[in-house]
């Protein structure tokens, strides 16, 4: 699966492109438990949402690059904007990491403890993830539940 | 977004999905929603149709904690699938938040 999109600076066409990448995922990968769609669903909505409103500052002229890819066991995303970049261990302080009831900057900490490895160049986000990992993780958590 | 009170129960149902596209319109209605009425003791907020959220959504449901904390009443998800039960747990909100899962 390889797929590459153009959009405007929305959080509507976060939201319809994001369906959209899920859906195949789904259809091309039906094997796959519907907790990794979840997961998938969810850091591309917060990579692309930071990069609509941070990286573009909402600006809809300004276009989001995604770019989604899967080989063998393992997913690469990886999300450009128009913007001026940031360092990603500069991005949240450690003091406002550790207060659970914070109103903001929770997306890429959550990706990161989904298992995704996020790294940072310029304007672009990328991240990736071992979906047999991640589904391993998930089968002892549920069994330690049960 | 639908809500009742119940047996001093504000009763809020999500009905879509809590993601950044939606939320924006959410928040105003539920500080009115929050604000104008005071005859209860609790917020329950009921997620079981909320099938997709992101950190957007989180912040909303953080922001209705908030405020049921300041106005000193309980707060209360319920409904939650899985996946998002997950999530919760993954950020440990469940261990400042009650949460009954669908």
């Amino acid at each position: 699966m390889k797929l590459h999109f153009e959009i405007a600076s929305t959080f509507e066409a976060v939201d319809q492109v994001v369906q959209q990448i899920v859906e195949t995922f789904k259809k091309d990968f039906p094997n796959h438990p519907p907790r990794t769609a979840f997961i998938i669903d969810f850091a591309l909505r917060e990579i692309m949402n930071n990069a609509v409103e941070h990286g573009n500052r909402m600006d809809v002229s300004k276009r989001v690059l995604c770019d989604v890819r899967v080989e063998g066991q393992r997913i690469y995303l990886a999300v450009t904007d128009e913007g001026s970049g940031f360092e990603l261990n500069k991005a949240i302080p450690e003091n406002v990491l550790q207060d659970l009831t914070r109103e903001r900057n929770r997306g890429l900490q959550i990706i990161s403890l989904m298992g995704f490895t996020v790294s940072v160049l310029g304007s672009s986000v990328r991240a990736e993830l071992s979906l047999e990992t991640l589904e391993k993780r998930e089968v002892i958590v549920s069994e330690k539940r049960s | 977004m639908k809500s009742e009170v119940k047996q001093a129960k504000l009763c809020i149902q999500i009905e879509k999905d809590l993601t950044a596209n939606r939320v924006k319109g959410l928040v105003d209605e539920a500080k009115r929603m929050v604000g104008q009425i005071d005859n209860y003791r609790e917020i329950s907020v009921d997620l079981s149709r909320v099938q997709h959220i992101d950190s957007t959504g989180i912040s909303f449901i953080i922001g209705l904690y908030k405020s049921a904390c300041s106005n000193s009443k309980a707060f209360k998800l319920t409904g939650l699938n899985e996946d998002i039960f997950g999530l919760f747990r993954l950020m440990k909100l469940d261990k400042i938040l009650e949460i009954e899962t669908a």
